[in-house]
């Protein structure tokens, strides 16, 4: 029997050490919570985890703190540590390398472990979760090894899918070099979004000679930040729960307004920005549906912005032909050698097109059919019906609080997730500020719910 | 601030909160039962449709109905789509709006400021409340009558 509130956090990534900070940040302590994770690194996650110093954060770094509260707390974090760029312009637009994020991360959790002098509130096992039952009073997360770890509650912080790396596929957050890509291959990166940015500086960061082709349906590239001044939009502006054609026209007409009095557009996006979780939450199906079919990708590059510099590489390797960009869907793909042969139709064209390539990356974005995950613990989830992919197949089906929904339909008082996987209910939940939010709204719940029930239990 | 358009356009949609299932109501029938003009009522369901609020069906057993179930559409919805974003005053909003003719300036006027504060407020309210809760409201009303007879 249990008498400590006691969490389990699958997931050791960021949106899991983000949720992990929140809840010890509460002075409790009996609480106790224990983070499994099958990496090495605690914190970084897929995200963070990038080597490399070209590889940039897309928020500028005065807004990536770890709580809603003191957004700029990894901005103070860089300055206490002094990791700002010898140019000494303390300026919070700064967009950090992603490494250096992974680092304070790890930097949140470390006080809690249990140290030679000191008992820690938090525990870290390193594993693969394949199941988790529900038992009367808690619940039970299994691992692939064959221990358990029991808890009360238990919240699935498993964040993005693996991308594929057999065959000739190589994952876009593996360094070229260390996946064996030859200096001359030919790359096809599918996805022209900020991961596929991502890879083609990784690329030409170590000198690479090949041909490089990026390829999406639309052929679109992200925008820049730039700096601009912010527009407070407030939620009575907002036209909630109206028809999407409606909602986008709604928001055109407000970019073009503020455009006519000088104005950025992306004030515009940004301060629609705190509105987007309701907006998304307040369309009926067929409106999200329709959004994620026609209006995504307009939004996608709008919205998620590349750092100037980073803005500025691309479009020189473009304009010199280092990387061509091709507005297309692929047909089909066949095994050719080691390669593979691609089919492809441009945008608007007839005719199907050929291109041999050497290597495929795979940056076609975050969203994936979750039913088609290879997580384990997912699919044993789905299998037994304790929890279930959304009706528009894009995340766990999960309530506006976190809650996993079972195959009929009811919302578990056990089991919760966080992080992108919850994008069904969210949609904006990839980024640091929107996830910190999440965090602290679960953790509260988690926290008196776990309270209540030990209270109910004691004689 | 609730014009004529947004309280029409709030009655015709209680009154086609309460049809059952699959029925439609005519546009002369809405307008005879809730007094409203019906030429005006035509365009405000137009409005209302292009929205997302209502559908309808054209010819003879056609009429409009709810798209979406009664508890799914708040009041404020409807009003920022019929009214604008609820602004007690032309400038209190913070897109698309005009300033006074006496501002000095927007950023610092105190008035303004204020009736920014006004509209959350108003907007709390009217976002909290749904069509089926309006329609509740009126059931109650009616209920209170009979027992006093």
């Amino acid at each position: 029997m249990l008498s400590a509130p006691r969490v389990i956090i699958i997931g050791g990534g960021a949106s899991g050490t983000l949720l992990a900070c929140h809840l010890l940040r509460e002075p409790l302590p009996d609480l106790r919570v224990t983070l499994i994770e099958p990496r090495d690194e605690l914190g970084p996650g897929i995200a963070f985890s990038s080597p490399s110093s070209n590889h940039l954060l897309n928020v500028a770094a005065a807004n990536m703190g770890a709580f809603a509260d003191e957004p700029r707390h990894f901005w103070h974090w860089l300055v206490r540590n002094g990791m700002l760029p010898a140019s000494g312009d303390a300026e919070p637009f700064f967009f950090a390398p992603r490494a250096l994020y992974g680092t304070y991360l790890r930097s949140l959790i470390e006080p809690h472990l249990t140290g030679d002098d000191r008992p820690g509130r938090l525990s870290i096992v390193k594993g693969t979760c394949v199941d988790v039952a529900e038992r009367p009073s808690g619940v039970e997360v299994r691992l692939e090894d064959g221990t358990s770890v029991l808890g009360h509650v238990a919240v699935l912080a498993t964040g993005h899918e693996e991308p594929r790396q057999d065959g000739c596929h190589v994952s876009p957050w593996v360094s070229p070099s260390v996946a064996g890509v030859d200096p001359d291959a030919t790359v096809l990166i599918l996805g022209t979004g900020l991961t596929m940015v991502d890879y083609v500086l990784s690329l030409l960061d170590v000198q690479h000679r090949g041909p490089i082709v990026a390829m999406s349906r639309r052929g679109l590239l992200p925008q820049a930040h730039r700096r601009v001044k912010p527009l407070i939009i407030d939620a009575a502006d907002v036209p909630f729960g109206t028809d999407v054609s409606y909602f986008m026209h709604w928001l055109r007409e407000t970019i073009a307004w503020a455009q006519e009095r000088g104005d950025d557009w992306r004030s515009v996006i940004d301060g629609v920005r705190p509105h987007t979780q309701r907006i998304w939450q307040s369309f009926s199906e067929s409106s999200k549906r329709r959004f994620l079919t026609h209006a995504r990708a307009w939004w996608d590059v709008h919205r998620h912005r590349m750092p100037p510099e980073v803005d500025a590489r691309i479009k020189a390797a473009l304009a010199t032909d280092r990387v061509q960009l091709i507005a297309a869907k692929v047909v089909a793909t066949e095994p050719r050698g080691d390669g593979a042969r691609v089919r492809y139709r441009r945008r608007g064209a007839r005719q199907e097109e050929v291109l041999d390539v050497d290597h495929i990356v795979s940056c076609t974005g975050i969203v994936t059919n979750p039913s088609e995950t290879k997580n384990p613990l997912l699919r044993a989830l789905f299998a037994s019906g304790r929890a279930r992919v959304d009706p528009l197949c894009i995340g766990l089906d999960v309530t506006t609080d976190g809650a996993l929904i079972d195959r009929d339909g009811h919302p578990s008082s056990r089991l919760f997730a966080v992080g992108p996987v919850t994008r069904a209910a969210f949609w904006e939940i990839v980024a640091v500020p929107d996830i910190r939010t999440q965090c602290a709204r679960l953790a509260r719940r988690i926290l008196n719910d776990t309270a209540a029930s030990l209270a109910a239990t004691r004689p | 601030m609730l014009t004529k358009k947004g309280k029409y356009g709030l009655k015709a949609l209680v009154h086609l909160a309460g049809l059952g299932g699959e029925e439609l109501a005519q546009v002369s029938d809405i307008a005879e039962a809730e007094r409203i003009p019906k030429k005006f009522l035509d365009a405000i369901l137009a409005e209302l449709r292009n929205a997302g609020f209502v559908q309808s069906r054209k010819g003879k057993h056609g009429g409009y109905r709810l798209a979406r179930p009664a508890h799914e559409i708040s009041v404020g919805q409807v009003i920022r789509v019929l009214d604008g974003p609820l602004a007690p005053i032309p400038c209190a909003s913070r897109t698309r709006y005009e300033p006074c003719e006496d501002c000095v300036s927007e950023e610092h006027c105190s008035v303004r400021l204020m009736m920014l504060d006004v509209r959350n407020a108003i907007a709390a309210v009217l976002d909290g409340r749904t069509l089926a809760d309006m329609r509740a409201l009126g059931n109650v009303r009616e209920l209170e009558l009979i027992y006093h007879i």
